[in-house]
C-alpha cells in the first residue's frame, strides 16, 4: 500500500526510467543498422521495464479481477433467473383469469 | 363449485403482489438506465486513460516519407559492407522497437473495460424480474461501489503521475538536436522557430489530454455515486426520487463542459467523497481492502 513518501519515489523513479528509454530511443534512432541489431534487446528490455513500472502504478489503485467480473455474472444469472420466474408467475396468473372466466 | 372461490383467492394473491409492484418496474427500468450510463461513462474514460497510457509508451509514428527516408540511410550506413538477413530483418523493423509489456497492457485495460460492461449487464433483466430480484440488487451494491472508488483513485493517478506523448517527445529531442548542429545562424533559427513552437503546444497537449482523462474519470464516478445511492435506497426512494437523483448528474456535465473546469477543486471534491465512503459504516464494508489508500492519492 502507497503512502505520500511511496508516491513520492514512485514520480521520481517514474521520470527516471521514463528519461533513460527515451534517451535510448533518441540514441537508437540515430544508430548504423548493425548498432541498432545490438543495442535493439537492452532498448526492448528498457520500455518493458518502464510499461511495468506504469502498469504498477495504475494498478495501485484498481481493485478489478477475473474473480469480481465472475461474481458479477452470478448476480446477472440470479437477476436473469428471477425474470424468468416473474414471467412463469404472469403467465400463471394469466391462466388462472382465463379459466376462472371459465367457470 | 369449490374450484372457484379457490381461483378467485389465487387471482386476488397474484394481483396484490403484481399492484404492490407496479412502481417497481419503472424503478428497476431507472436502475437499469442509471447503471447503462454509469458503464458508458466509465468505459469512455478507460478508453481515455488507455490511449494515453498507450501514447506513453509508444514510439514516434512517423509518414511514409520519413520511413523511406530512413531505410535509405540505413543501405547509406552499409558503406562497403553487405546487406544480410539480419540486418535488412533490423531495416524492416526500423527504428521501433517493441514493447514486451504491451501485451500486458491490452490484459489490464480489456479487463477494467469489461469490469464496467458486466456490471451494466447485471441489471438488463430487472425489470422483468424486479419481484424476485431484491436480494441481487443488494448484493450488487458492492460493485457499484468499489468500481466508483476505483475511478477516483485512477483520476488521482493520472494528477499524480501525469502521461506524457513520449513519441512526439523522442521526436523533438532529434528534431532540435540535428537543428543545433547547423552552423549557419539564419538557417539554425529558422529551422528552430517551428519546433520551439512544438515545445510549448507539446505541454499545452499533455495538459489538455490528462486533464480530459481525470474529468472523464471523475464524470464516470459521479454517475457511479449516483448508482450506488439508488441501490443502497432501492426499497426506500419513490419513482420521482430516483429520477430527480439521476437527473442531478446532468449538474455535473454542465460543471465540466466549460471551457476552464476546476480540475484541482472537483478532484478534490471527489477525493472527499471517496473519503467519506471509506470512512461511512455502512458502505466501508464492501470496499475491497486493497482500493483503500491506493491510487496516487495525494
Amino acid at each position: 500500500m502507497s503512502n505520500g513518501q511511496n508516491r513520492d519515489s514512485d514520480g521520481i523513479m517514474l521520470e527516471k526510467l521514463g528519461n533513460a528509454v527515451t534517451d535510448m530511443e533518441v540514441k537508437f534512432r540515430d544508430c548504423t543498422l548493425q548498432e541498432r541489431v545490438d543495442l535493439r534487446p537492452l532498448l526492448e528490455e528498457m520500455l518493458g521495464d518502464f510499461t511495468q513500472y506504469r502498469l504498477k502504478l495504475l494498478k495501485e489503485g484498481i481493485i478489478t479481477t477475473e474473480e469480481q467480473i465472475a461474481e458479477m455474472e452470478a448476480i446477472k444469472k440470479e437477476i436473469d433467473s428471477a425474470a424468468d420466474k416473474q414471467a412463469l408467475m404472469a403467465a400463471i396468473a394469466k391462466t388462472i383469469a382465463f379459466v376462472a372466466t371459465k367457470i | 363449485m369449490k374450484i372457484l372461490p379457490r381461483f378467485l383467492c389465487l387471482l386476488l394473491m397474484l394481483g396484490l403482489v403484481f399492484s404492490q409492484a407496479s412502481c417497481t418496474k419503472e424503478k428497476s427500468e431507472a436502475l437499469k438506465v442509471a447503471a447503462q450510463t454509469f458503464s458508458s461513462d466509465a468505459n469512455d474514460a478507460v478508453k481515455k486513460v488507455r490511449e494515453l497510457f498507450l501514447a506513453d509508451v509508444s514510439s514516434p509514428e512517423e509518414s511514409v516519407s520519413d520511413q523511406e527516408a530512413k531505410v535509405a540511410a540505413d543501405i547509406n550506413s552499409l558503406g562497403t559492407g553487405k546487406l544480410n538477413a539480419e540486418l535488412l530483418s533490423e531495416m524492416v523493423k526500423g527504428p521501433t522497437p517493441a514493447n514486451p509489456a504491451s501485451d500486458a497492457v491490452n490484459k489490464q485495460f480489456e479487463l477494467l473495460g469489461r469490469a464496467y460492461g458486466s456490471f451494466a449487464s447485471m441489471y438488463e433483466s430487472l425489470p422483468k424480474g424486479y419481484l424476485f430480484a431484491k436480494d441481487a440488487v443488494k448484493n450488487s451494491e458492492k460493485y457499484s461501489i468499489n468500481l466508483t472508488v476505483q475511478l477516483v483513485n485512477i483520476a488521482n493517478g493520472i494528477k499524480a503521475h501525469p502521461f506524457t506523448f513520449r513519441g512526439r517527445r523522442i521526436l523533438l529531442i532529434d528534431k532540435i538536436n540535428r537543428a543545433r548542429q547547423i552552423t549557419d545562424q539564419n538557417q539554425r533559427d529558422a529551422t528552430l522557430a517551428p519546433l520551439i513552437e512544438q515545445v510549448v503546444q507539446l505541454r499545452l497537449d499533455e495538459k489538455k489530454a490528462n486533464d480530459e482523462a481525470i474529468l472523464l474519470c471523475l464524470k464516470a464516478a459521479e454517475s457511479g455515486k449516483r448508482i450506488s445511492e439508488l441501490i443502497r435506497d432501492y426499497d426506500k426512494l419513490s419513482l420521482g426520487d430516483i429520477l430527480s437523483l439521476t437527473s442531478d448528474a446532468l449538474g455535473f456535465v454542465s460543471q465540466i463542459s466549460n471551457n476552464n473546469p476546476d480540475i484541482e477543486g472537483l478532484l478534490k471534491k471527489y477525493t472527499g467523497i471517496r473519503d467519506t465512503i471509506k470512512n461511512d459504516p455502512y458502505w466501508s464494508p464492501m470496499l475491497d481492502k486493497e482500493i483503500i489508500g491506493s491510487g496516487g492519492n495525494k
